[in-house]
Formats: C-alpha cells, sequence, structure tokens
C-alpha cells in the first residue's frame, strides 16, 4: 500500500468513527471519552463573580483565566453549584486547584492548601422592610440585630451572630434573596454586585424596599486554592502568584474590574488588599 | 338503537370561557353496566359525606366512548365540582412530556439510546454517590459513572436522579446525603414553582452526583423535568409552547395549561387536606413536610418562568381522556395522528426496565415504559385490569389508567392531600369501573 492510499484509509476510517451520524447512534461514543481529568480545577458557582451564564464566566473567573493562560497553566475548571461538592473534590480527590470564596477547609485539606487572593470586595447586610422608618440598622454592632434572623450560606461561621443572640436560616445565596423578601430572614450579607445581580428581577417593584446598610459587614476575600499535593499544584501556584502580579501591572486586572463593576470602583483599593 | 346523551359542560358556568360539547353515550352501548356503574357513583358519594375528599370528576370511557363522566361533591367552599373543573394534575404531566420526546424522536431529532450530555453538556463526567463504611474517614465517595445517562433512562426513570421528597418515601443514608446536595443548590421538586427556568435547574442538577449508577436502579425523580428541558434544546421552542403547538392543539385539549389563562382562573379547584377520618379543610397555604413541598396556590399564577416536564401542567377530565385515547388508539384520535403505532408500542411495551420493579404506586409486578407504570403480571395487590394496563398518578389525588385489552380508561380527579391517603379510594374506582365491564 503506497503512503497516499494509507493516508486516504486512515481518513476514511476517522470519518467513519468520528462522523455526525456515528455520534447520534448514542453512549457508545460518549463526549466524556474524550474529557481528560489530570489538571481538573473546581469552582464554585457564586453570581456573578463565578458563573455558568455568561462567556467570560464572571469577574473572578474572568482574571483566574486571564493569569491561567498567561502563565501557561493548563486546566479544565468545572463550575458547580455547591460549596460541599468542592470541599469533597478538594479533600478526598486530586484537583489541581478550587476556585471561590476562601473556602472554610478541614485541617487535613487545609495542609495541603495554598490559598492565593484575587478579589476582595466590600460586604454589605441587607434588609427588606415596608416600613423605612423602622429599618434595620447595625451600627457596626451585632448586638443591635439581636433577635433578628440572618440568612447564612451552608458552611459560613456564624459564631459572632449567635453571641449576638441573632437567629439563623441557612440558604443557598439566591434563595437569601427570595427569603428576605419573603420575611423568613431579617438580614443577609454579600457584595453589593452579588445582591444587585440577585435582586434584578425583584427591583421593578421593590426597589424602595431593599435597605443596604451602611456600615459595612466585612471583606469578602475570594481567590484559588492550589493543591500542594498534586504534582503541579506547588509549580502551579508559584507561576499563578506571579502571574497575578503581572496583570496587575500591566493594568488588565483594572480594566477587568472596571467592566465588571463598573469605572467608579476603586481598583487600587482593592488591589492593596489582595497584595 | 343507541341512545346518545349530549352534555354541556360548563354550560351552566358563568365564567367558563367556552362550552364545550362532550358525547356521552348509555354504558350498555360500549358493553359497560349502569347498575354496576352506580356502584362506582356511590362509592365516590360516600367518601364526600364522609368527608375524605371534597369533590372529584370520574371519567369512564371504553371503546372509544365517553360513558360516565361525573362531577361530585365541591370544587372550592360553596363551588360545586363541574364536569370541566381544572385539577392541578402534576405527575399526570409526565406522560405528556414522554410524549413531546417522542415526538421529536419520530421527527428523526433524538433517539431514547443517545447520551443526555449530546445535548446537555452539563451531564458530561457525572459522579454517582456511594456510601462509604461506617466509621471511614469521609461518609461518601463520587464515583465516575460506569456508562452516560441515556434519554431512555430519563423516560423510564432509572437515570439516578431522585425527588427530594423521596427522603419521606424510602429514607437512607445515601438517599439523605444526595439530597442534602440538591438543597444546598437549590433544586426543588417543582411543586413550588421556583422563579427561574428549568433550564437553569437542569444545569444545576446535572453538576450534582447521581443516586445510583444510570440503568442499575428504578428511582422516581426529577427526570421528566430533565425531559422538558431537552425538549426546549432540540426543539429551540419553550416547553410549553412544543406542549401546546404539538399534543394540546392538535388533540383539541382546549383546556390544558402550565399557567393558567385569567379567564379560567375560577375554574380551578381548591386543594383540601383530609386526614381521612371525617376533618376536612381547604388549604390556603404551602404544604410542606419534610423535603415536600407542595404550593398549591401556585396554580393560580397567570404566568412564570418555570415549566416542568414533571409537575406543571392544569387540565380537566376530559381533556386528559383525549391524551389517554390517543394512546389507547395507539397514536390517533379524531383522525389526528400524533404519534406512529409503532411508537405507542414501543412507549407501553413492558420490558423497559429489565429486572427492576417500578413501585411507587404498585408492588412488585409493575414495571415502567416510557412514561407509564404497566402492569406486567398479577403478583401484586390491586386485583383489577390486566396485563398491559398503563397508568400514573399525581400528587394531588388525581390517576388515570388506560386498559388496551378492554379498550377502557378510567380518570379520577380530586384535589386532596396528603397523597398516600388516596390509593384506597382509587384502588375501588379501578376495581368498580372495571367490573363494571359486561360484555
Amino acid at each position: 500500500m503506497t503512503l497516499t492510499n494509507k493516508f486516504i484509509s486512515l481518513c476514511s476510517l476517522a470519518l467513519l468513527l468520528f462522523s455526525a451520524n456515528s455520534f447520534a447512534t448514542g453512549p457508545r461514543v460518549a463526549p466524556s471519552l474524550f474529557v481528560t481529568d489530570k489538571n481538573i480545577m473546581y469552582a464554585q458557582e457564586y453570581a456573578p463573580f463565578v458563573s455558568n451564564t455568561n462567556e467570560q464566566q464572571g469577574l473572578l473567573m474572568e482574571l483566574i483565566n486571564s493569569v491561567l493562560k498567561a502563565e501557561g497553566i493548563v486546566g479544565t475548571v468545572n463550575i458547580l453549584p455547591t460549596q460541599s461538592m468542592v470541599q469533597y473534590y478538594f479533600s478526598q480527590e486530586m484537583p489541581l486547584a478550587i476556585i471561590g470564596p476562601d473556602f472554610k477547609l478541614s485541617k487535613a485539606a487545609n495542609r495541603k492548601a495554598t490559598f492565593i487572593a484575587v478579589l476582595s470586595l466590600d460586604k454589605y447586610y441587607y434588609a427588606y422592610q415596608k416600613d423605612e422608618a423602622k429599618a434595620l440598622d447595625w451600627s457596626g454592632k451585632l448586638k443591635n440585630l439581636n433577635g433578628k434572623t440572618y440568612g447564612a450560606n451552608k458552611g459560613e461561621d456564624v459564631t459572632a451572630y449567635k453571641q449576638a443572640g441573632i437567629n439563623i436560616k441557612y440558604a443557598r445565596t439566591p434563595a437569601l434573596v427570595k427569603q428576605l423578601l419573603q420575611g423568613k430572614v431579617d438580614f443577609i450579607a454579600m457584595p453589593e454586585a452579588t445582591f444587585n445581580d440577585l435582586s434584578k428581577q425583584y427591583r421593578s417593584e421593590q426597589a424602595v424596599s431593599f435597605i443596604k446598610m451602611t456600615v459595612k459587614a466585612g471583606k469578602m476575600l475570594m481567590g484559588i486554592t492550589f493543591n500542594k499535593n498534586h504534582s503541579e499544584g506547588l509549580q502551579a501556584a508559584k507561576k499563578f502568584k506571579a502571574g497575578l502580579k503581572k496583570l496587575i501591572r500591566s493594568g488588565q486586572y483594572q480594566t477587568i474590574l472596571h467592566k465588571h463593576l463598573g469605572a467608579a470602583i476603586a481598583a487600587d483599593e482593592l488591589i492593596k488588599r489582595i497584595q | 338503537m343507541k341512545k346518545v346523551y349530549h352534555l354541556l359542560v360548563g354550560l351552566s358556568l358563568a365564567y367558563s370561557s367556552l362550552a364545550l360539547a362532550v358525547e356521552l353515550v348509555k354504558p350498555e352501548s360500549v358493553g359497560l353496566s349502569s347498575m354496576r356503574l352506580d356502584r362506582l357513583s356511590q362509592v365516590i358519594d360516600q367518601h364526600i359525606e364522609q368527608k375524605k375528599i371534597a369533590g372529584a370528576v370520574t371519567l369512564v370511557a371504553r371503546k372509544g366512548k365517553i360513558a360516565y363522566l361525573r362531577p361530585s361533591g365541591l370544587a372550592d367552599i360553596d363551588k360545586p365540582m363541574q364536569a370541566d373543573t381544572i385539577f392541578r394534575i402534576v405527575s399526570m404531566t409526565k406522560p405528556l412530556t414522554s410524549t413531546a420526546i417522542m415526538l421529536l424522536y419520530e421527527q428523526g431529532k433524538l433517539l431514547p439510546s443517545d447520551p443526555v450530555a449530546k445535548y446537555i453538556p452539563e451531564f458530561q463526567n457525572q459522579k454517582v454517590l456511594e456510601m462509604n463504611p461506617k466509621g471511614s474517614e469521609f461518609p461518601y465517595k463520587l464515583v465516575p459513572v460506569k456508562r452516560d445517562v441515556t434519554i431512555h433512562d430519563l423516560l423510564t426513570h432509572t437515570s439516578g436522579i431522585l425527588y427530594l421528597a423521596s427522603t419521606g418515601w424510602f429514607p437512607n443514608d445515601k438517599r439523605e446525603q444526595v439530597v442534602s446536595f440538591y438543597r444546598e443548590a437549590g433544586i426543588t421538586d417543582g411543586f413550588c414553582r421556583p422563579d427561574e427556568t428549568i433550564g437553569d435547574m437542569v444545569k444545576r442538577l446535572a453538576k450534582l452526583p447521581l443516586y445510583a449508577q444510570p440503568g442499575e436502579e428504578w428511582e422516581y425523580g426529577l427526570s421528566a423535568d430533565v425531559l422538558g428541558y431537552l425538549v426546549e434544546v432540540v426543539s429551540g421552542m419553550k416547553f410549553d409552547q412544543f406542549v401546546q403547538t404539538q399534543i394540546f392543539d392538535p388533540l383539541n385539549m382546549q383546556d390544558s395549561h402550565f399557567y393558567i389563562p385569567e379567564n379560567k382562573l375560577s375554574r380551578i379547584s381548591a386543594d383540601w387536606n383530609s386526614d381521612w377520618k371525617g376533618s376536612l379543610e381547604r388549604v390556603t397555604g404551602p404544604l410542606i413536610d419534610g423535603d415536600l413541598a407542595l404550593c398549591p396556590n401556585d396554580a393560580y399564577a397567570t404566568s412564570g418562568k418555570y415549566l416542568s416536564g414533571g409537575a406543571s401542567v392544569l387540565s380537566t377530565a376530559y381533556d386528559y381522556y383525549r391524551f389517554a385515547q390517543m394512546m389507547l388508539n395507539k397514536g390517533e384520535l379524531d383522525g389526528v395522528r400524533l404519534l406512529s403505532r409503532k411508537t405507542v408500542e414501543l412507549m407501553t411495551a413492558t420490558n423497559h426496565i429489565g429486572e427492576h420493579d417500578a413501585t411507587l404506586l404498585h408492588s412488585h409486578g409493575w414495571k415502567f415504559g416510557l412514561g407509564f407504570a404497566i402492569q406486567e403480571d398479577r403478583s401484586h395487590n390491586v386485583d383489577s385490569g390486566d396485563v398491559g394496563v398503563f397508568e400514573w398518578a399525581g400528587y394531588y389525588s388525581t390517576r388515570f389508567s388506560v386498559n388496551p385489552k378492554e379498550q377502557s380508561i378510567t380518570i379520577f380527579l380530586s384535589q386532596t392531600s396528603p397523597f398516600g391517603a388516596h390509593f384506597g379510594l382509587w384502588d375501588k374506582v379501578t376495581a368498580l369501573s372495571t367490573s363494571a365491564i359486561a360484555d
């Protein structure tokens, strides 16, 4: 057989194996057969910073993807809807990294974790009240909210709230906004961008009644946690750290920040925090 | 000569949007006994007198004709039940969804053996939850699927996808663990309509662990909701529009809706909470029992985003009869062919789930086809019907049964919670409608 004939035969075989028709015949050629798991990363969905619904996958993901790409860190990011699953994969399997808020990991998982902060945003308390005269105001002291119900995320440290006599109700972040509206919780805490994103659908009717408390509730640190036990984990973390610095120096970090959070955002202050 | 009765359903209702002329035939003309059907009326009336249920609409058809269509009791406080009262048929939505999928199958747009991931990429690389032995450092592990979930798995409830409410039906540690992921991810059973699209929910659900390896267990769950979204992806149409144009319109099901039109609001039956001992109360708010959340008032929403393939449809006894008669006729009704004979035979074949049994409504002896439970043998407790009978039910106490051998259909629609208490009455309804066969 000539080389040309061999080439034609191979091409024909490939066409037969990978044609739309053979793919359409069912599970025999499953997409999962073509995906590698070696450098898998898991991210926790947290709109609008980590999201499946837009092209850049949200602000945090765009920042992280920019660094990963620039530094040649190859991996597949799988965005999951629960923190528990992300924590499971980090503690029980061998992902390259996990992405999202500063996860509360178990002691054993923490030993193999190296966290790099990528974003630090202010968190605010939000309440919903029909009567603005009775608006909640914590004035920096949780005791002022004694007897109220706080809507928390599963896994959140709520010790301070309990000590202040505040009741706790757990729910997923999008559900917390709805529960606030329904009066099931009295106040919730999240970055302004998250609240604005999630409350969009209620805003036309309820604009006046959502109250953002003026004193900040704290900071929310988000980033990437590399797995030191992964064969490429330490090296990738080192590269990522350097890459993040380059992203900031080049001004690209600030551009991405402004694109997602608006021109008014104090980029320099946020950068100082993560540095 | 055959005497034909005409009943103008809904004509007496000032708020009825349209009057449907339903042809009722004398029971004897289709081999049914009027006297024996009276027994059916008596049993239902007894249940109403004893305040076990508030009311019901019962329909019995044979040989393509309706011989019995009887509203009884109350649809709401001070509002008598009417033949055209609209019911939350909840899980009786599922056979409609399966039909939507099979219409796409007949158009060459999908195959039951296709992996769902081919159309919804989030279904790639799924994991199955397995419990570790007691005392292990971590309570569970996630293992890769042995094969991808297929459309067939969704149609037959062998996908490994659960209902949250199943923690109440069959509690065990593994189920609790899987459902805890569902809760954290904001997955609901869809009996209350969330503020999101079905696609939003399905994409999250796909990322969560399965309860069992695809094809290895029969587990009633959110599979039909995934199918509803699949219809959207494959057809390019919103699920409700697809069902409206491809099923409701051709079958002339004029009172079946995902969201009720404003002019039909007053025809919706109330839901009633019954202790089955004489205490009957109209339900005014959500019914929450552990992981089971029912929102009967959501039926009054005239618009919304959520289109559940497992639970959203509102319908009447007559409309559902038209769907059931189409299935009994092997795909055709009043000159309109919706499905081919071979497709209906495929949907109602008894051997889709192998050695497993569809044990939610029945005990052993019932299998599951592509959207229906199917009686395979007589080793179960309900002594009525024949091998080949196919049926399903809805959580607010609605049920239908189709007997191809006797060419009969029985539909019983009530709105009574909780669901479980209604089994005894339903079994009597099917036993009495079956024993009314007199030829």
